[in-house]
């Protein structure tokens, strides 16, 4: 059997460690299985860029973080557009495919990535996904490889915030990754015991946020620890149209709310502000403990699914147990944060704040 | 009183809610994608398809309650018929999820969309065309009650799996897709060119072909939904040809990735052989139908008791495979059915008049028991029978 494997979008925690796991599996239980492995992501299926893997190229990957065939993003609306020779990159991937002879892809990526995989499995393509994002957001899997290794980093820099925001009486606030939904900032933002916790799916209001923040201090606290999603937007924000925002923020030399909102806050209340960007240190270095275990049970179970033939379908961890979900189900749905959400009802049962004004609340 | 309609098709799994008698304002609806196709081995669906069913179901049990439901039908068809150890389905899913399911056949499935279309029977020659994964309905109109309904037994996935090869068909695929139906449209007895000005499409698949020719077109989708046949005809071909395809299919509908090219030569085929000038897409089918139906006393269906939570243990038995596909009285295939609705060229139907209740349809049997007979036709092949197609391949 020939498969071709590829790691596609952002790079997090545990992608060689699921790749080990699955090379282990189809090497001992697929006779004659060659592993193909695409460089760069769907570039490599593009440009036709990959090298044979052997069984042992895949040895002491359990611990390596990052992606030993590299990563790139190729976005999905571009992926049928036709260049000069009116070939598009599927034209071109479907065609690799085929004079490779593949019996099955492999792809590890994100929702962008599922939604390639998507078009390749109704282009004829035999693909089976693999759920990787630090964002947490993939449809019909409780969890994503890489969510909790992001969450360990994150909440280790939360933590540290504690020490130096105490020591000069400031307000801090740290943005946690996670432009679409707000998983990573939730969880970080609990376990690192951040204060105020704000998600791109609950919009804040900016008087709530900084009313809560003022009681905090009448109220003797020292300091304050914000967690801000660097997808987070304010109530008014929400009422524009993704690009209209965009551009509005863009035109302010500013990508995220962050430092807006840190300006108003010290403006506002008189306190010491300050921000701090977590940002690429928690897609790096090796996968957690949690991160290893699940990248083993779901690499070696695409192994399972591939031995079995069972191809258009993604690899899934649902009420604790592996499965796998249609392909043709997921692509193009994102989970987010429920307002609901037990873990916001217990953030907020702890007196965290999620920016809300006194009218949202309930 | 509120009432909820629970539709398990082969694509998906909606969820009507609606609060009435004998017309009804609907509360909400929602819809969740399952490609049961990917859940089956063989031709039984394994225990994560149950899994997936089980979730889905408990889901929307949840939106019934928090709605105020005080009555929920769970109604299947062909995704249902069609799993060899469906028995074991339904028992699993009684266990998992609590509900009991109403299995309907091709019949009643056809007589749910007319009576829930029943407003088109004012248009001049219309005829009703409901494509489904595994089956294709059709209605005239103008005939009466028991000879008004043609079931075919094959549908999209059926056709994939006799004449593509790949995923989408070819040219030479289609063209034979074309010819397959024309020559099982003639031995039906259906009128053909020019018998039919109207066609009232309904189903998911129509709802879905309609989100691509949107899309396509760059057309807005409009509370009247009509087709012009030459742009449907010129989205078939591009659905055929054209690289770029697959986009317009995971964009708009990417359940129905591996059947919307062919349901679109298909109803190219049918819209052709009948010379049909105008083309609607309804709003309404199985559920809004099958709501009049129970809510007028014209069916009894099981009700599943939202009270009742599901059995503590998920642990399964093991599969039953029935020696013999078991018919409940129905027995025909599935389709998708779901609701849409729309408005055509000549007059229409007011679209916002609700789903007429059983005194005012005309295709109502004169008992509760007396199925819609089929219209006369090729018989349809009862599921017990070799069937005439090839299964699915494998994908």
């Amino acid at each position: 059997m020939k498969i071709g494997i590829l790691t596609s979008g952002g790079d997090c925690p545990g992608l060689n460690a699921v790749m080990r796991a699955f090379a282990k599996y189809v090497c001992s239980h697929i006779e004659d299985v060659k592993i193909i492995g695409f460089l760069n992501g769907y570039t490599g299926l593009i440009e036709r860029e990959y090298e044979i893997l052997e069984e042992k190229d895949f040895e002491n990957l359990l611990l390596a973080g990052g992606t030993m065939l590299g990563s790139k993003r190729q976005p999905f609306k571009q992926i049928t557009v036709s260049d000069g020779n009116n070939r598009s990159k599927l034209d071109k991937m479907k065609e690799t495919y085929e004079k490779l002879g593949l019996d099955c892809l492999v792809t590890l990526g994100g929702a962008g990535t599922h939604k390639t995989a998507a078009l390749l499995a109704s282009e004829g393509c035999k693909v089976i996904g693999l759920p990787k994002t630090i964002d947490n957001d993939i449809w019909g899997t409780d969890v994503t490889f890489g969510f909790s290794s992001a969450m360990e980093i994150a909440t280790e820099c939360i933590d540290r915030m504690h020490s130096t925001a105490a020591s000069h009486g400031r307000i801090m606030l740290v943005e946690v990754m996670g432009n679409k939904v707000g998983w990573l900032t939730l969880y970080a933002g609990i376990a690192g015991g951040a204060n105020m916790i704000l998600i791109p799916e609950i919009p804040y209001d900016e008087n709530a946020v900084i009313a809560f923040l003022e009681k905090r201090r009448r109220e003797g606290a020292r300091y304050s620890i914000v967690a801000i999603a660097e997808g987070a937007v304010s109530v008014e924000e929400a009422k524009l149209k993704r690009k209209e925002m965009a551009a509005l923020r863009a035109a302010r030399g500013e990508t995220t709310a962050t430092e807006r909102l840190a300006r108003a806050i010290e403006e506002k209340t008189g306190v010491e502000t300050r921000t701090q960007v977590i940002g690429y240190l928690q897609r790096g270095g090796s996968p957690n403990p949690y991160d290893r275990a699940i990248c083993t049970l779901m690499g070696s179970y695409a192994g399972e699914l591939a031995e079995k033939k069972k191809f258009g379908v993604t690899v899934a961890l649902s009420g604790g147990k592996v499965t796998y979900n249609s392909l043709a189900d997921i692509a193009g749905k994102t989970k987010s944060v429920p307002p609901a959400h037990q873990m916001v009802k217990a953030a907020k049962a702890v007196g965290i704040s999620f920016g809300e004004s006194e009218n949202k609340k309930e | 009183m509120k009432y909820a309609i629970i539709d398990m098709s082969s694509s998906s799994i909606s969820l009507l809610v609606a609060e009435g008698e004998k017309t009804f304002d609907v509360i909400l609806r929602e819809r969740e994608n399952l490609s049961i196709l990917h859940y089956m081995e063989g031709k039984n669906l394994s225990e994560r398809g149950v899994e997936k069913l089980a979730e889905i179901l408990n889901k929307m049990k949840d939106v019934c309650i928090k709605t105020g439901v005080e009555k929920c039908y769970v109604i299947s068809t062909a995704s249902m018929r069609n799993f060899e150890n469906f028995e074991w389905v339904a028992e699993e899913l009684k266990k998992r999820a609590a509900v009991n399911v109403n299995l309907l056949d091709g019949e009643e499935e056809a007589y749910c969309d007319l009576v829930s279309n029943s407003r088109y029977k004012v248009l001049d020659r219309a005829v009703l065309i409901d494509i489904g994964g595994a089956s294709i309905e059709l209605c005239d109109f103008s005939r009466r009650k028991a000879e008004a309904l043609t079931c075919l037994d094959f549908g999209p996935i059926q056709l994939n799996g006799k004449f593509v090869k790949n995923i989408h068909p070819d040219e030479d695929e289609a063209r034979e897709i074309r010819k397959y139906v024309k020559k099982k449209l003639q031995k039906t007895g259906l009128p053909a060119d020019g018998a039919f000005s109207t066609a009232v499409l309904v189903g998911v698949t129509a709802q879905a072909i309609y989100d691509v020719y949107c899309d396509y077109y760059d057309e807005k989708p409009e509370a009247e939904k009509r087709i012009e046949y030459n742009k449907l005809k010129k989205l078939g071909k591009h659905l055929v040809r054209s690289s770029d395809r697959s986009m317009l299919v995971v964009k708009n509908a990417p359940e129905r990735i591996y059947t919307l090219t062919t349901a679109t030569v298909i109803l190219r085929a049918m819209l052709k052989y009948f010379g049909v000038s105008n083309i609607v897409v309804s709003d309404f089918g199985v559920k809004e139908g099958y709501l009049s139906l129970i809510t007028g006393g014209k069916r009894k269906g099981l009700e599943t008791d939202l009270s009742e939570l599901p059995a503590l243990s998920a642990e399964a038995p093991k599969k039953q495979k029935s020696e013999k596909k078991k018919r409940s009285k129905n027995g025909t295939e599935k389709k998708d059915s779901e609701e849409k609705g729309g408005g055509g060229k000549t007059e229409i139907p007011d679209k916002n008049k609700k789903p007429d209740g059983e005194n005012e349809v005309s295709f109502e049997p004169e008992t509760a028991a007396e199925a819609p007979k089929k219209k006369r036709g090729r018989p349809r092949k009862r599921p017990t029978e070799e069937p005439e197609v090839e299964p699915r391949k494998e994908v």
